[in-house]
């Protein structure tokens, strides 16, 4: 145990959580009977588990699991009498992620068992007054699919709010991105819970033999996601790790997509782009310098400004390269904004340029001011904004306004410290220029 | 296989000898409206990993064995009469390429499963076909199925001369998914119809179905783009006027081709394509002026292309094939070099091909180029492989 104060917060808030799921488990043991038979609660208990640790992202930051589904199937199956504490117990021994235990971890999963156990006991009770007192008969399905498709989203969102919580205090430095995914989540989620509830209703009413079936349907949609889901990784992992190669055959230009995607985002939520426009971007500003590759050396690292002709000779290489990522599906908005950037500058009017364009040209143009060159220093933050507000009518005020806000307001410094230690760094670097 | 005939006597006497079937025992509206749902599911299809598609036919089929307790009439006489209808409907639909790819292993699949589910509904007793004996009679039907479209389309493949046959058939056997999908839809619905009636049934049913059709489709669109990406990736080289236009591409091509014909593995021919189109990209590094003119050899620019591909983790094994391809196959006193990767050795072997091609010689002439090469570099095996790819392709004399 340490006694740096954000850890010992962060063990007390586990605590707490697991606490309060120890609680609801033993008022749920006292208010329900024990599910029987225990071969087809640990059945369901298994795929839970699975479903669950195998949740994909199936769209961007949207993680869905086919557990739900199961959730409610298993409710449905156990009945009245004992679906809540069924459902609350499998959940439960969800919370042991077998990373957890390998690296020793004991915060996130006490926490996750108390989140796991609650939004599920919360869900189920819900689901409780639409279960028949006696056996499932075809007239219930109506009501048992809608009141599990409102369940699920209770459930879904007991669960969202305790893991806002939970994150919010542990790591209140940490920026929760708002989840703009909530109701398209909500949405699937109960389309999964109703088809749990037929599933459960439609295992009472066939018999055990029914089993097999089911999970097979629950495995069918979870390898499709799951292989989904890597590839999509791997897709993005490539481009990503091309960026970082192309990055460092210039040593000076290290960390600058990196930074440029940095200030492209800030900029876009201030100016409240919808999140699919910000994935956009953040890819535009990831791949804005790959037509580096094909500008010829002499041109790339040329010290001082270029001429007319020299920075239209770099343009068109770039756009060489540019035009060759066009052919990705994937890649082709992001190029479009790319391309947009060039447009903006050459001709130094924003009129009619996109605003995601001039956002990227604006958190370039940032960066290179408030990073060193192999020819020259940096400028303080306070210059940089002021040549961006004097080139207002090239970037756009409404993008100048918004990074200078978002920049303040999460109190980041760029740049030199101050005029002198940047005209100390500019002597250097000029020394050195001098010499070489 | 290949014969028009086949196919057009396909489209004509199943549907007549399904037909005289019904009519001899008296089948009735039921059997009409089997059909009629027989040549409907033709249109409706899951894109499937190898990148073809496959319709709802084996759901129906499955239900329709279920339900009907295997009747040869209903299972295989009402598919036979829907046969050129589903063709027709798949022709007009999706058109020829479609149509090739499912006629004739899809019906060819279904004639066998109806037959083995037909054998069934005898040995098993009429009380337990939807019990578990039935049951898992079905599943084996089902697997037979699978396993006989993988077959007929690896020896109907037309396109034997650019995948040869082995290769059809391990990517056709990469579609279990949908097909495990289609089966779970029809078994759940003939299941559950009995107990629930066939309104709760069918959306059940169509559970599986829907979650494989959205996520293959992703899977199929996803996959797409991820070989655009390597494909641009590997020409930005071209672009910086690095490399000879086109090269990476045809290596590509060719060494799959060459690959296949030395029976790798499916994972292992993707590996050899990425590795062959992203080859060349370490000649990005040219671009840095450290890097003066000739002082580099054709391993340091490997070198450089597997350094630029291990910053991606997923390829990682696509660098090492890139890597190693400038290892000699054997050093003296070996017979070969048993860690060298198989994939490896076809990269370097075509690659030397096609830059030799470019040089202007013929295919005759590069071959032989790499012979004279057989005591280090280019192991004889791949050189063979290779002679006998552009055999089929006919790009020089058997």
């Amino acid at each position: 145990m340490t006694n740096n104060p954000k850890d010992r917060r962060t063990a007390l808030l586990a605590g707490a959580f697991a606490s309060a799921g120890v609680v609801v488990l033993a008022v749920l043991f006292i208010l329900q009977a024990d599910p029987e038979p225990l071969w087809l609660w640990a059945v369901f208990a298994a795929s839970f588990l699975v479903l669950q640790f195998g949740a994909v992202e199936v769209n961007d930051r949207l993680f869905v699991s086919s557990a739900m589904m199961v959730a409610f199937t298993a409710a449905v199956v156990f009945g009245r009498e004992s679906a809540v504490l069924a459902v609350a117990l499998m959940a439960a021994v969800s919370a042991l992620h077998p990373d957890d235990l390998r690296e020793r971890r004991w915060r996130q999963p006490a926490g996750n068992f108390g989140q796991l156990v609650i939004s599920a006991a919360v869900g189920i009770a819900v689901f409780l007054p639409f279960l028949p007192e006696g056996p499932v008969t075809t007239a219930d399905l109506p009501v048992l699919a809608a009141g599990a498709a409102l369940a699920a989203v209770v459930y879904d969102w007991v669960n969202f709010r305790l893991v806002t919580f939970f994150v919010r205090m542990a790591y209140p430095e940490r920026g929760l991105r708002p989840w703009s995914k909530l109701l398209a989540n909500h949405f699937a989620l109960s389309v999964l819970g109703a088809f749990g509830g037929i599933m459960g209703a439609a295992y009472v009413l066939v018999g055990p033999l029914i089993l097999p079936l089911m999970f097979l349907t629950f495995l069918v949609g979870h390898v499709g996601f799951a292989s989904y889901s890597r590839l999509r990784e791997a897709h993005e992992d490539t481009i990503r790790g091309f960026v970082k190669a192309v990055e460092a055959l210039d040593p000076y230009t290290r960390g600058h997509t990196e930074r440029v995607a940095h200030f492209a985002r800030i900029i876009g939520e201030h100016l409240q782009l919808g999140p699919e426009r910000l994935e956009t971007l953040r890819w535009a500003a990831l791949i804005h310098d790959v037509g580096k590759v094909a500008v010829p050396p002499e041109l790339l690292h040329k010290p001082g400004i270029l001429s007319d002709e020299e920075y239209r000779q770099t343009v068109l290489h770039m756009q060489v390269v540019e035009d060759v990522l066009g052919r990705v599906d994937f890649l082709r908005p992001m190029v479009a904004i790319v391309a947009g950037q060039h447009t903006l500058l050459d001709r130094g009017v924003a009129d009619g340029v996109p605003v995601e364009s001039r956002i990227l040209a604006t958190a370039d143009a940032f960066d290179a001011m408030t990073s060193t060159r192999s020819y020259r220093a940096a400028v303080t933050q306070g210059t940089a904004f002021d040549q961006l507000r004097r080139r207002e009518e090239v970037y756009g005020p409404d993008v100048v306004g918004a990074l200078i806000a978002a920049i303040e307001e999460e109190g980041e410094v760029h740049g030199s410290p101050d005029d002198e230690s940047a005209a100390e760094v500019e002597r250097l670097v000029r020394e050195r220029a001098i010499r070489a | 296989m290949h014969s028009p005939f086949i196919r057009r006597a396909l489209l004509v006497v199943p549907p007549g000898l399904g037909a005289a079937a019904a009519i001899h025992w008296d089948a009735g509206w039921g059997f009409a409206v089997v059909a009629a749902i027989y040549a409907v599911a033709h249109l409706v299809m899951i894109p499937n990993p190898s990148g073809g598609s496959v319709s709802l036919l084996p759901a129906i089929a499955a239900a329709v064995a279920l339900e009907t307790h295997g009747s040869p009439v209903f299972v295989l006489g009402a598919a036979a009469v829907a046969l050129p209808f589903g063709w027709l409907a798949v022709h007009l639909r999706h058109g020829r390429r479609m149509t090739d790819q499912m006629f004739p292993a899809e019906p060819a699949g279904l004639v066998v499963f109806g037959s083995l589910m037909a054998v069934a509904s005898v040995v098993i007793p009429v009380d337990d076909p939807r019990g578990s004996v039935g049951l898992t009679a079905f599943g084996l039907g089902a697997v037979i199925w699978f396993l006989t479209v993988a077959v007929v389309r690896a020896v109907d493949s037309d396109q034997a001369r650019l995948a040869p046959r082995r290769l059809v058939l391990v990517r056709a056997l990469e579609d279990w998914p949908a097909y495990l999908a289609l089966f779970s839809s029809g078994a759940l619905y003939a299941l559950t119809a009995p107990a629930m009636g066939w309104w709760w049934a069918v959306p059940l049913a169509g559970l599986p179905y829907a979650f494989s059709h959205v996520s293959l489709h992703r899977v199929q669109t996803t996959r797409r783009t991820y070989r655009q990406t390597i494909q641009a990736l590997g020409s930005i080289a071209e672009a910086g006027g690095l490399v000879a236009v086109g090269h990476a591409e045809r290596v590509a091509d060719i060494a799959v081709a060459v690959g296949a014909e030395l029976g790798l593995s499916a994972g292992m021919l993707q590996r050899l394509e990425f590795a062959a189109l992203l080859h060349d990209l370490g000649r990005v590094v040219l671009a840095n002026p450290a890097v003066a003119a000739g002082s580099y050899s054709l391993s340091d620019v490997s070198g450089w292309s597997a350094a630029i591909m291990s910053e991606a983790r997923y390829l990682e094994s696509v660098a090492e094939v890139v890597a190693a391809q400038h290892n000699p196959y054997r050093r003296p006193g070996e017979e070969r070099d048993p860690h060298l990767p198989m994939a490896s050795k076809i990269l370097r072997v075509t690659a030397v091909y096609d830059g030799e091609m470019n040089n202007g010689l013929s295919p005759l002439e590069a071959i032989e180029t790499l012979h004279r090469g057989a005591a280090y570099d280019y192991d004889p095996e791949v050189v063979g492989a290779l002679r006998r790819v552009l055999e089929r392709r006919a790009a020089i004399a058997a």
